[in-house]
């Protein structure tokens, strides 16, 4: 089983990089190399700091490159966490920075060392498509700073049984490691043993039960 | 993990259900039983849904209540015919259909904005696809980078932009204003290609830059030729009193064997000739030096007034590769390229002046020297008319003025001879001065081509040695900006 630690520090300290940078935008003024540039002069007539701003587009672009490295690191991370007998490798290109288009692929190793490339999300299985959304979606939840807590009615379906606990394993690590709350509507069973707590609702009636209570109910 | 506690009342089927989220909270049931509406429920009460067909049948209103116990927020959101939000005990009625921005300040779940679609990242709803299929990689990558769209920085990239775009069609309306044809560094190169000759100039400077020896060397060989001078001088002197005194004592040889035994007159005249020839010789080769030495010191007089001109050429590439490089926008370039096209004029014109007064200062200077000669002609002329005269008075002495007659001491003979060489020396003083003159209009003619009055020579060169002053100084005045410039850029 993997071991998962600190797969989110990274982002914290990324972002709050990119934080400084717009609340140095935001206060009109901009500190560059040592020079203080006023935001609003520059936007009529000074032309160095017009300079400073291009110089801070490109450091805002070297974060992007920097962001899609950790959003991949944490997806393969995922992958290979999740489905632990294959070889899968998430990557992405960009194929036009000004107008920021990318292209998702995932590769599989095969035995002989080549790989099989797919086209993300139409050429890849259901199960890896959840899995790659979930970890997309607490990721852009955590890099929006938006509350912690997902809703989900009836997800990952998708995912074979052999898989579910490593898949369990994961989620409960990213709940955890960014103290969220999810509530999560569902009638598959497999899932049950892992949720803190479990509610059964029978003809709009909502009642607390244990695993062996609700899984008692879901057989009948 | 802090729980979240949530009360659903007459919601849809829900009549009054309590749950606590905590961690990973499942809910399970049969299907319609209710499970999907503590979904909606909860989504209703956090963006204040429209319409009240949810509102379970026979009640006239329902509410949903969540209370974080992260820092005890609580929301209560009823929906009768009206919506209303109780938050942390504020009561705000009439919302409409918008949730009040405290309740959304502090909820903080409204869904995030890509390319005008709405997506609500804390919701994941039945039979919607996963975000990957929901989202494209480039609306994904845009949420990731947390688009700048519209941001302030986006702002100023697009004046930025604008600005550059309005300053290259000053620059045109510029170019086109000044008539500037160079669009492109190879332009500036062309107008270089005049400058070319000066790289032929290369190897006179390298003699300049050993010009303080030369100089030195120069000062040496004139104390020795001043030093020889006078030697030859003396030297001279004491030949000229020997070879008189040896006149004058006709058996001087003779007297100097017999009473000066030791005094070996024939060595010493030898040797004083020896001393003599070769100082002569030195004399000569030192002079050829220093006429060599001079024209060096010529030659760096010219050159260093022309070193402005080869800092010029540098600052002329230096602009081609700053225009090459596009390091700096096209006003800046634009700028210098005009001050190198104005003092590449300037110099120019300090060209041409300069070819015009060099070549009318050697023309005056041969006007002044044959006119010196041809007076000098004209002079002796009129002297060996008059001696003619004076000898072809017959009845006059040459010689005392007397009458002439037979007892008299003059040769006829002589005369005649004396009067034949007088004329053929006036034929050729006759022709010496019709050579002269014919130099004179030829120079006159030569003046008055390059555009000069022949006869206001004088101060028409002065006037243009004034002129050629001030276009220096400009041209220095240019050069010294353009070098401010380029240390500015």
């Amino acid at each position: 089983m993997t071991n998962y630690t600190n797969l989110f520090s990274k982002l914290d300290s990324l972002y709050s990089k990119r934080e400084y940078l717009l609340n140095q935008l935001s206060s009109y003024t901009v500190v560059l190399n040592g020079i203080e540039y006023e935001i609003d002069k520059a936007l009529t007539e000074d032309k160095r700091l017009l300079r400073a701003l291009h110089n801070l587009r490109m450091l805002l672009d070297l974060f992007s490159n920097d962001a899609l490295n950790l959003l991949r690191d944490l997806i393969n991370k995922g992958l290979s966490g999740v489905f632990y007998d294959r070889k899968y490798f998430f990557d992405y290109e960009i194929t036009d920075t000004k107008r920021k288009l990318i292209k998702f692929v995932l590769k599989e190793q095969n035995e002989d060392g080549t790989y099989i490339v797919s086209a993300v999300p139409d050429s890849i299985g259901g199960g890896v498509q959840v899995v790659i959304s979930i970890i997309i979606q607490l990721f852009l939840i955590k890099v929006w700073d938006k509350r912690p807590f997902l809703l989900l009615d009836e997800a990952f379906t998708q995912i074979s049984s052999k898989y579910v606990d490593h898949f369990m394993k994961f989620l409960d690590y990213l709940v955890t490691d960014l103290d969220f709350n999810v509530l999560w509507i569902t009638h598959d069973k497999r899932f049950l043993p892992y949720f803190k707590r479990i509610y059964n609702v029978t003809l709009g009636n909502v009642e607390q039960v244990s695993v062996e209570t609700a899984l008692q109910q879901l057989d009948n | 993990m802090k729980k979240i506690k949530v009360r659903i009342q007459n919601y849809e089927i829900l009549k009054d259900a309590t749950i606590v989220v905590e961690g990973v909270t499942g809910i399970i049931g049969e299907s319609n039983n209710g499970k999907t509406s503590i979904f909606r429920a909860i989504k209703s009460a956090f963006n204040n849904t429209a319409g009240n067909s949810y509102i379970r049948q026979g009640e006239k209103s329902c509410t949903v209540g969540v209370l974080f116990e992260e820092d005890n927020g609580k929301i209560v959101w009823r929906k009768g015919s009206s919506a209303s939000y109780l938050f942390n005990g504020i009561s705000m009625d009439k919302t409409g259909r918008s949730l009040p921005e405290m309740i959304e300040t502090y909820l903080n779940m409204s869904p995030v904005v890509v390319d005008k679609d709405k997506i609500d990242i804390n919701f994941l709803p039945q039979l919607e696809p996963p975000l990957i299929r929901l989202l494209t990689e480039s609306k994904t990558y845009k949420l990731l980078v947390k688009s700048l769209d519209g941001d302030k920085i986006s702002t100023a990239i697009e004046l930025c932009e604008k600005d550059i775009s309005s300053n290259n069609e000053k620059i045109k309306s510029k170019r086109l204003e000044h008539s500037i044809k160079s669009e492109t560094a190879l332009d500036i190169k062309n107008k270089l290609i005049r400058f070319q000759p000066l790289e032929k100039l290369k190897p006179a400077y390298e003699l300049v830059r050993h010009l303080p020896l030369v100089l030195e060397k120069l000062d040496y060989i004139k104390l020795l030729l001043v030093d020889n001078s006078r030697s030859l001088i003396s030297l001279n002197k004491e030949y000229n009193s020997f070879i008189t005194k040896r006149g004058s004592f006709k058996d001087f040889d003779q007297f100097l064997e017999t009473h000066s035994g030791y005094l070996d007159y024939s060595s010493t005249y030898k040797n004083l000739t020896d001393i003599s020839n070769s100082l002569k010789k030195n004399t000569l080769e030192l002079q050829e030096r220093s006429n060599r030495v001079c024209l060096v010191e010529k030659l760096s007089v010219n050159l260093n007034k022309q070193r402005n001109l080869v800092s010029l050429i540098k600052i002329g590439h230096t602009i081609e590769a700053l225009d090459k490089s596009q390091l700096f926008d096209r006003g800046v370039v634009s700028g210098l390229q005009e001050t190198y096209t104005r003092i590449s004029g300037n110099y120019n014109t300090i060209f041409s002046n300069r070819n015009t007064l060099n070549s009318l200062l050697s023309r005056r200077d041969n006007l002044y020297l044959i006119k010196e000669g041809l007076d000098v002609a004209r002079l002796r002329l009129k002297e060996v008319n008059e001696e003619i005269m004076l000898y072809m008075d017959k009845n006059k002495c040459p010689l005392c003025g007397g009458v002439m007659n037979e007892e008299s001491h003059f040769d006829l003979d002589l005369l005649n001879q004396k009067i034949d060489i007088l004329r053929q020396k006036k034929s050729k003083l006759e022709s010496e001065i019709e050579l002269r003159d014919e130099q004179i209009s030829k120079l006159r003619n030569e003046v008055t081509k390059l555009g000069y009055n022949p006869d206001t020579l004088d101060s028409d060169i002065e006037k243009i040695k004034d002129s050629l002053l001030v276009f220096e100084k400009e041209a220095e005045i240019y050069v010294k900006e353009l070098e401010d410039l380029e240390a500015a850029v």
